[in-house]
């Protein structure tokens, strides 16, 4: 709290001394003067580099900070009430015929949560709070949720865009004894911290209901790192800035695939023969872009000018319209270049064929396949 | 007579004073024989399981278990023995026992979790990770969690239950829970054998490619022979392309027990890159006598062939590398 505090003052003398704002930052600043006392006994530049949450990166950085926050990363984690696609399509039933429970999602009678998921199976029924959704809601939501018993888990059932409906949620069809195992996929804290790890900015080890809504989804700070000490070398007088923040856009092409695979699909080790078989021959792993791109020829033959950057700016929701990424392609692939041979079918869509929708193993879903490549009709490159 | 009368009590209270000296004393010598009987038998089983013959520590142990059924010690012992023997179910009642008679036993509650831990990696070479239904369940793995975390508690410093935590951690994919163990045995004791191994390969799954590499590189400065961390750092040299680095460790782990065909697969690449594309042909081939059906390894090899114009033969090798290629991809979607 008194970091935040500081830097709100830091942020404010700045605003007024180089901007020359307004009156109403003066009053804030008198406001926060008050406990100025408390404030000089912790120096400003501490050894510690602590979040300060993504907010503060506006005053520098507004443009990026406002397209970020409405992008796919900054939505993968939602309270479920502030996912209005789902809020709209509520009130949502679905039948799971394998396992014979129906599934409701409702509003909740306790007045602590907003929406309940119910499953019923003959007499019995049972229910689940539901706390978050986790996906950005582009193929889907899987929720989080808490019994009366204080229990997490992962809902068996989720939302899907395609169908704007729910159902069984990927890798969780299994057959189910009772409408408790039919509810969710029950996580222990070290799994919920694993699951949010990828969804959250920071706290992922927070047990989910206290979890702070302002560090639910992929901000600033999850990928360029604690922002506190930057901050601070900004607003000092000599700039000393290096160092202070991470920029995983300065990556080597190989470094920042692993650093985006942490959460897109670590890529096997050049050696691991094995992994490298699994990834190559599982189709389901062109759910990680990670794991596939490595074993295109434009990324082996690129010599590290290829990485995910190239194409997709994270700042940004997800670019899905093929002809987006034709000229990333005809950058290397002219008929200027010889030995970058130009398509001979086609100088647009490139990724329709090259990187073809990989579906049927997620449920609702494709993947754009990473392994970039020209495949025969029977799909080898 | 009162003499006589004395006398005869004398005798009398004197014979039955002796008669219980010397049931005192055979009782006692017989137990004192037992019990050096029994703890020979022991000394034996632990010296025979020391020399890793088995099958004769059981023998003994099985003797000294059978006799004194309450002795924490020897159940532990005797399980241990058994867990050698891959009896698995036997062992698990032995150590459990030893757990049941002396809970505050650090070693114990560890000698159980690693006996199960294995019993799973046993199960796991036989039927896959997932099969015949006799893959790791989850119960399975938090009772190992569970005892390991006790050891822990009773004794903080047993590293190899720490690491093990780490391990298993590892495996369930909780990763910062796995770092902080691996982490705790890195500060309590940085030679410790796999620790920066492990704390690499976390870091690797969090996608920090770089400190990865550091900690593959401590790894191998405090153990040198580690050649299987010496395969891993030289694979990751080798993709941020510090090719002569990458060379040095792979050389180097060629000389220890790693799999070889990754081996030869990462030496061919690197001599590719180097441009020395005689002697990768030569790892090439060398991987591919020991394994034929990984479709990269055609692959590099036909890359390898067009690089030294055998334009034939490189087609021949791109045409099984898309067979491969196929057949496992079938076998993935089915």
């Amino acid at each position: 709290m008194a970091n935040c505090k500081r830097l709100q003052l830091i942020q404010l003398i700045h605003l007024i001394f180089s901007n020359n704002r307004s009156i109403f930052c003066v009053l804030l600043l008198l406001e926060l003067l008050n406990p100025l006392h408390s404030l000089l006994g912790n120096p400003l530049l501490s050894e510690e580099n602590n979040f300060v949450g993504s907010n503060q990166c506006t005053n520098c950085h507004k443009n990026i900070f406002t397209t970020q926050i409405n992008s796919g990363h900054a939505r993968t984690l939602r309270k479920v009430e502030s996912i209005p696609e789902l809020l709209k399509a509520i009130p949502l039933q679905f039948f799971d015929k394998q396992n014979n429970v129906k599934y409701q999602i409702e509003k909740s009678p306790n007045k602590n949560f907003v929406l309940d998921l119910i499953a019923t199976k003959e007499n019995e029924s049972n229910r689940m709070h539901l706390l978050w959704g986790l996906g950005a809601g582009r193929k889907g939501v899987t929720f989080v949720g808490l019994t009366d018993k204080g229990n997490y888990g992962q809902s068996r059932v989720s939302w899907y865009q395609k169908t704007s409906g729910l159902d069984v949620t990927t890798g969780l069809e299994k057959q189910v004894e009772d409408t408790y195992e039919a509810l969710a996929d029950w996580m222990s804290p070290p799994q919920q911290e694993n699951c949010f790890a990828c969804h959250t900015t920071q706290e992922a080890d927070l047990p989910p209901i206290e979890m702070n809504p302002k560090n639910a989804g992929v901000h600033c700070e999850r990928c360029h790192g604690p922002g506190e000490k930057h901050i601070q070398a900004m607003m000092s007088d000599n700039n000393q800035i290096v160092n202070t923040i991470k920029n995983p856009g300065k990556m080597k092409a190989i470094e920042q695939i692993y650093f985006c695979g942490a959460c897109h699909g670590v890529p096997a080790g050049g050696t691991d023969l094995q992994t490298i078989s699994k990834h190559m021959g599982d189709k389901q792993t062109a759910r990680f872009p990670g794991q596939r791109l490595v074993f295109s020829r434009c990324y082996t033959e690129s010599k590290g000018k290829l990485q995910c950057i190239t194409c997709h700016d994270p700042h940004e929701d997800l670019v899905q319209q093929p002809r987006a990424y034709d000229t990333k392609c005809l950058t290397c692939h002219q008929a200027k270049n010889p030995l970058l041979q130009a398509c001979p079918i086609s100088k647009k869509d490139c990724t329709t064929c090259h990187m073809p929708y990989e579906k049927g193993f997620m449920t609702h879903s494709e993947f754009a396949d990473h392994w970039i490549r020209i495949l025969s009709e029977n799909n080898s490159p | 007579m009162n003499q006589k009368i004395e006398k005869n009590g004398f005798w009398k209270s004197n014979l039955m004073t002796n008669s219980l000296f010397i049931i005192f004393l055979s009782v006692f010598s017989v137990s004192k024989f037992s019990m050096e009987s029994q703890s020979q038998a022991f000394r034996e089983a632990q010296e025979k399981f020391e020399k890793k013959e088995y099958l004769l520590a059981m023998i003994a142990a099985q003797r000294v278990t059978d006799d004194e059924k309450k002795n924490s010690d020897f159940h532990h012992l005797y399980g241990l023995i058994l867990v050698q023997l891959k009896q698995f179910s036997e062992a698990s009642v032995h150590l459990k026992r030893a757990v049941d008679l002396d809970s505050t036993n650090a070693e114990f509650h560890y000698s159980l979790a690693a006996m199960l831990m294995q019993e799973q990696l046993e199960t796991q070479a036989l039927f896959g990770p997932n099969g015949m239904g006799m893959g790791k369940t989850n119960n399975e793995t938090n009772e190992i969690i569970k005892l390991l975390q006790h050891t822990l508690k009773l004794d903080p410093e047993h590293l190899k239950a720490r690491l093990h935590l780490g391990r298993t951690f590892h495996e369930q994919n909780m990763r910062n829970r796995a770092f902080q163990e691996f982490a705790k045995v890195a500060e309590k004791d940085p030679t410790y054998p796999w620790v920066h191994y492990h704390l690499a390969t976390i870091q690797l799954d969090a996608g920090k490619l770089l400190e990865a590499i550091q900690s593959f590189q401590k790894e191998i400065q405090y153990h040198p022979n580690h050649g299987q961390a010496r395969l891993e750092l030289g694979d990751l040299l080798l993709q941020i392309g510090k090719l002569n680095e990458a060379l040095i460790q792979l050389q180097a782990a060629d000389q220890e027990n790693v799999s070889l065909p990754d081996l030869h697969y990462g030496l061919a690449k690197v001599y590719k890159e180097l441009g020395q594309y005689k002697k990768a042909i030569e790892e090439i081939r060398q991987c591919l006598k020991l394994v034929s059906d990984v479709p990269i390894v055609h692959q590099l090899l036909a890359e390898l062939y067009y690089q030294t114009g055998k334009t034939e033969l490189g087609n021949r090798q791109m045409k099984i590398f898309q067979q491969l290629k196929n057949q496992i991809t079938t076998s993935y979607t089915n």
